[in-house]
Order: C-alpha cells, then structure tokens, then sequence
C-alpha cells in the first residue's frame, strides 16, 4: 500500500526578474507502507520545497498529494495542519527545535498538536534515541548530533506513518552522520514508519537500497538547465 | 487550553527581563487605578460614618460643612460660639434625645483640647459603635479637677500616659509662646478608638472656661471667670453642640426651626450628608484621577503591546515551527493572545500588592492627619473590574502581534530553500 503518492505536482514562486519561477515539477512519485528510500539532489535542486509540499506546508499550485490515501492537495490549511501533524514526523535540516524548551518538552509539545501528550512515550523515545540523561537539557546544551536524535524522537512523537528527513547529516562529521541515518531507519522500522531521507551526501545515500535522483524527477530542473544551455 | 498556555508560559519564561518590566508597569496601572477608585470610596465612606453616633451638630450661624469639620473630624476652626442658654434649650428639646458640648480653643503640641462634660463618656462611640473605652489604669476625668482624658494617637505621639502633666497652649495652632500657666493631670488614655477623637485631649468645661486668658462672651459682654466665683451660665458660651435625634422627623423639624426660621445657630444635619455634600463637590477631581488612572491601564496595554511586537520578528522560526509541527493558525494566534492576557494577569496580581501598598501609605497619612481609620476589608466593586479590565486591556494589546504571527510565513521561515 503507498503510504505516500505524488502526480503532475507543480510550484512556482515569484521570481525577482519579476514573473515565477518553477521550483518543482514532478510527474509522478511514491513509496509505499513501511519502506524506506533516499532522494538525492544538490543544493537548490527543490528538494525541500518538494518535502514542504508533501508536508503541506506549501500548497502546490496544482497536481495531488495522496498521504495515506487522503488527499493532501484538496485540504484546506487547517487540514493539511492536521494530516501533517498526525501522519508525518519531519526532520529538519537545522533540526528546529524550540530553544526555550528542553528535550523532552520539544517531543511533548509535538504531541500536543497530535495524538495529546504522552510524557511516558515521550520518555520512552528519548531514552530509546540514548538520550536518558539529556530529558532535561536545553538544545543549547546538547551537542549536534544530541539536538538530531531529539528531532527524531519529536519526529515519531505521534505515531507517524512517514517521516521524512531532510538533509540529516548536514550538520554531523562522517561517522556521527552515518550512526544518525542507521538510528533513523532503525527505529522507524521499530515504529512501522515509512521513511523518506533527503540527501546529497554520498555516505548517506550508500546505505539505502532504494535512491531515487530527485534531479532526475524534478523536470523544473531540466527546463531550468535547458534554459542554461 | 493547556497547549496555550504552556505556550505562553514559555515564552514567558524565556523573555523575562521583557515579562518583568511589562507586568510591573501593568501592575503600577492596576494599583493606581484601584487606588483611585477603591481608597477614594473607602476614605468616603469612613468620613461620612464617622460621626461617633451623632446625628447633627448646633453651632453658631455659618456653614455647616466647617461645623462638621470642626467638631466631628477636628479639622476646621470653629465658625463662632453659641450662648449656654442654646445647649440648655436644645437639650430640653423633646426632639432630642442627647447633648453633648464642646468648647474648644486650646491646643497640646497641635493636638485639640476639648472642654466637655462627662456625656462624652457616655456617649460618644468608636468606629465600631461602641462607648469609648480606657486603656488599664486609666480613669475620666473629675469635673471639679484640672485632669484630662487623652486620645491614643495624643497619648503614643505627645508622650502622655497616666499620671502625666501638661499646660495647655492657647489657640488651635501650636505656637510655643502662647502657653497657659494651667497645670493639667491625665488620669486616662483612652484605647483606639479610629475616629479623630484619638486625636483629642479631653478636659472639664469649667475647667476650661477657667484657664487664665479665656474670655467669655455669652452674654454679650466679656466675662473673665474668677477663682471660687461661680461662672454664670449667661456668660457661659460653647463652639458646639453634638446631638443625638429621637427620630429623622425631628432632625427635619430641628433643621427647619433653627436653619430656616432662626438666625442665630446653624444645625448641621444629617451629619453624613453634610459629608457626601463635600465628597461630591470634590468629585470632578475624582472623575480626573480616574480619567488619568484609565489612561495609565492604555498606556500599559501599549507597553505589552509594544513589548511582544518587538519580538515578533526573532520570534518568526518559533512560530513557523509550532506551524510546522501541526499547530493551526488560530492556535499560533491565540497562544500570543494569551501571553499578552498573562502579562496583564500578572500585572493585575502584581496591582493588588500596588495597591495594598498605596493603601497603606495613604491610610496611614488620613490616619495621622485626622484620626479616620479607612477599612482594609472594604469591597469596591472595582477591585473586581480593574483587574479583569487590564487582563481584557493585554489581550486587546497582543491582537496586533498575534496577527503578525498568525501570519507568519512557515516555509519561508523554517530554513533557506535547497
């Protein structure tokens, strides 16, 4: 079953030379229930923008979005906040945890958007991400790759049927990076999500069977290049 | 709810120093506004009860508010005497039930010395209704001797206990050259009784009348009373009359035989009106204060404004993320909302301790300026309405800010575009 579809999406945004500029445009796109599969891209390839759109942060100017059978695309805002705070788990790439929270309320305040709290399961996924005597600690009193396994942890908070990661290893040195992806895919193979890497780190995409070349997918970006040539 | 404000708490908590300043400025407007209104009713009320369970007083033609003044709150001079032949007329009055006079004219360090007779003890009544009571030890005076009874401010600020002695100052003024040679013995102090008269020195009338340098005009002439010579009640004269009425249809009948028909005394009556008349002639001043007090709860309002908006642009990633994490608009909206209410709230709160302490300040100067004691347990409806007025104030205030949140772009703000 796909967890997660994508057909004939576009975006555009304003463009400074005045008119728009497509961002993304993606014909089709999905990964099923369960399964895991790393998109690859450089730098200013749309991947985000493309997380942001299945998220339903960004609102695409046309085409579907099917997370879990529902359709993202046709949901108002409050919608899409709901879709997204029950079904997705996101990892930011600068992490975005809220400062003035420690670890634990930044995973609890999740859930209060979700399925309520759960300061028991919220315990649980902190301790399972190694981070038992971290609960108490301020983002700013825990290293890189500590702030990353609290962003995971606040990820899986409601329960998620895909998460998605979104450059993850951006900020950690090689061998951090790669126990941060295998801790990633392990526990939401635990957890029975399906998950969703963003790449350009080569190390990264190694470990996946599935890669899917998110340059490849994105013909906004061919048009772009022909453009160039 | 809880997600609100556990939400605003935070943020709260992580702007303090800004949380601080905003509540305390919020808790000045609370407490002077409350000032205004509570302590202006409660000085109010406490002056118009305060006439030690009289009803009128007769004295000499004038206006009736000095009479009051003068001889319920020992304020004012008094406007003139009254012959003896008038004390004795109205206290034959069937219409009235009690008389008590006053003779006033002398002073101890400031403090009013009041030639009375012993109806004082029987019945005049302290804030609470009751006689006025003596500290131990203490005894009234005898009418035949040169002894007095002290209030308990007198007693505490003039240094006089039992067994003490004093020679009176003439006048109301205290002036060190205007000494009697009158020697005068307290036999009693007298227990608070939170009316001005603990700010009196009682002493016998005759004794009074006696004090070398007293002249007396009752009967048209003056009269300088002599050593072992009876004072004739003809030249007797008093500053006042403090009565006590059988029923309000003699305080009417009272005030149309002696205030419209006659010409020689004025009856003030009742004693309380004759208060609220002067509390409402001074309320364009009250209705200032509170203009200015309601200006002061604006300008707070502004200030939490004014606070939450300069952080709203660092504060665009936190909103972004809420939103990203699944909070909806309206909940981005409403947490900014109640952090401003909260401020307000803690302002209210921190107003009731402004408040307390203003009502302090202020109840101890009307305390050693007149003797009023102001109730602390006093209700004033805007005790209730102030603070909730600033909580509905705050939240008003953080309407813009919470727009600029609710609006806040969430892609745009989350990270740079890769």
């Amino acid at each position: 079953m796909k967890i997660l579809e994508v057909a004939k999406l576009k975006k555009s945004f304003p463009s400074v030379e005045g008119g728009s500029r497509l961002i993304v445009d993606v014909d089709h796109f999905y990964l099923n229930s369960g399964n895991e599969m790393a998109l690859a891209g450089e730098s200013g390839s749309g991947k985000t923008t493309f997380l942001h759109l299945i998220s339903g942060v960004l609102k695409p100017d046309s085409g579907q979005i099917s997370l879990d059978g529902k359709r993202m695309d046709l949901l108002p805002e409050a919608g899409r906040d709901g879709l997204r705070s029950h079904l997705l788990g996101y990892v930011f790439q600068n992490f975005n945890l809220l400062q003035g929270m420690t670890a634990l309320e930044n995973v609890e305040l999740a859930m209060r958007f979700g399925t309520g709290v759960d300061p028991e399961r919220a315990v649980s996924l902190l301790k399972r991400m190694g981070l038992s005597e971290r609960l108490h600690h301020y983002p700013r009193q825990l290293s890189m790759g500590q702030q990353q396994r609290v962003a995971v942890a606040r990820a899986l908070a409601n329960r998620p049927r895909l998460v998605m990661a979104d450059e993850p290893t951006a900020h950690l040195d090689h061998i951090r990076g790669r126990e941060a992806v295998n801790l990633m895919r392990e526990v939401c193979r635990e957890f029975g999500a399906a998950l969703l890497v963003v790449s350009h780190d080569r190390e990264v995409l190694s470990n996946f069977q599935h890669v899917q070349h998110f340059d490849r997918l994105n013909r906004a970006l061919h048009a772009r290049q022909e453009v160039k040539s | 709810m809880n997600t609100l404000i556990f939400l605003a708490g935070h943020s709260l908590r992580r702007h303090a120093m800004s949380t601080i300043v905003t509540a305390f400025s919020a808790a000045l407007a609370v407490g002077l506004t409350l000032s205004v209104f509570g302590l202006a009713a409660q000085t109010r009320a406490a002056f118009m009860g305060g006439a030690g369970g009289f009803d009128a007083v007769l004295g000499a033609r004038g206006s009736q508010l000095q009479l009051v003044l003068n001889a319920v709150f020992q304020l004012e001079t008094s406007p003139g005497n009254i012959p003896w032949s008038l004390y004795e007329t109205i206290k034959a009055d069937p219409r009235v039930s009690e008389a008590v006079p006053y003779a006033v004219g002398d002073n101890y360090f400031g403090f009013r010395i009041l030639g009375t007779t012993l109806a004082v003890r029987d019945e005049l009544r302290d804030s609470s209704g009751k006689p006025l009571q003596l500290q131990e030890g203490g005894q009234w005076f005898n009418e035949e001797n040169r002894e007095a009874v002290v209030g308990s401010i007198v007693a505490r600020q003039a240094g006089l206990k039992v067994g003490s002695t004093f020679r009176p100052y003439h006048g109301l003024a205290f002036d060190p050259s205007m000494q009697h040679e009158e020697v005068y013995q307290v036999v009693g102090v007298l227990k608070p009784s939170n009316t001005p008269i603990d700010r009196v020195i009682f002493i016998p009338l005759e004794g009074f009348y006696r004090i070398k340098g007293h002249v007396l005009r009752g009967a048209g002439k003056d009269f300088v009373p002599k050593a072992d010579q009876p004072i004739p009640d003809e030249d007797k004269e008093l500053s006042s009359v403090l009565l006590k009425l059988r029923d309000p249809q003699a305080g009417f009948n009272l005030d149309y035989t002696i205030n419209k028909q006659g010409k020689v005394a004025t009856l003030a009556w009742p004693i309380g009106r004759v208060m609220a008349d002067l509390f409402n002639r001074l309320g364009w001043m009250s209705r200032i204060l509170a203009l200015v007090a309601y200006l002061v709860m604006v300008v707070a309002a502004c200030s939490i404004l004014a606070a939450l908006h300069n952080t709203m642009r660092e504060r665009r990633r936190e909103f972004a993320i809420l939103r990203a994490l699944g909070a909806k608009r309206r909940t981005v909206f409403a947490s900014v909302v109640t952090e401003a209410a909260s401020i307000a709230a803690l302002g209210a709160m921190g107003g009731y301790l402004v408040y307390g302490l203003l009502f302090f300040l202020a109840a101890g100067l009307v305390r050693a300026q007149t003797g009023v004691v102001v109730d602390p347990f006093f209700f004033h409806p805007a005790l209730i309405a102030v603070p909730i007025g600033m909580v509905l104030l705050g939240a008003l205030a953080g309407v813009l800010p919470a727009y600029q949140a609710y609006s806040t772009d969430v892609a745009g703000n989350l990270e740079p575009h890769s």
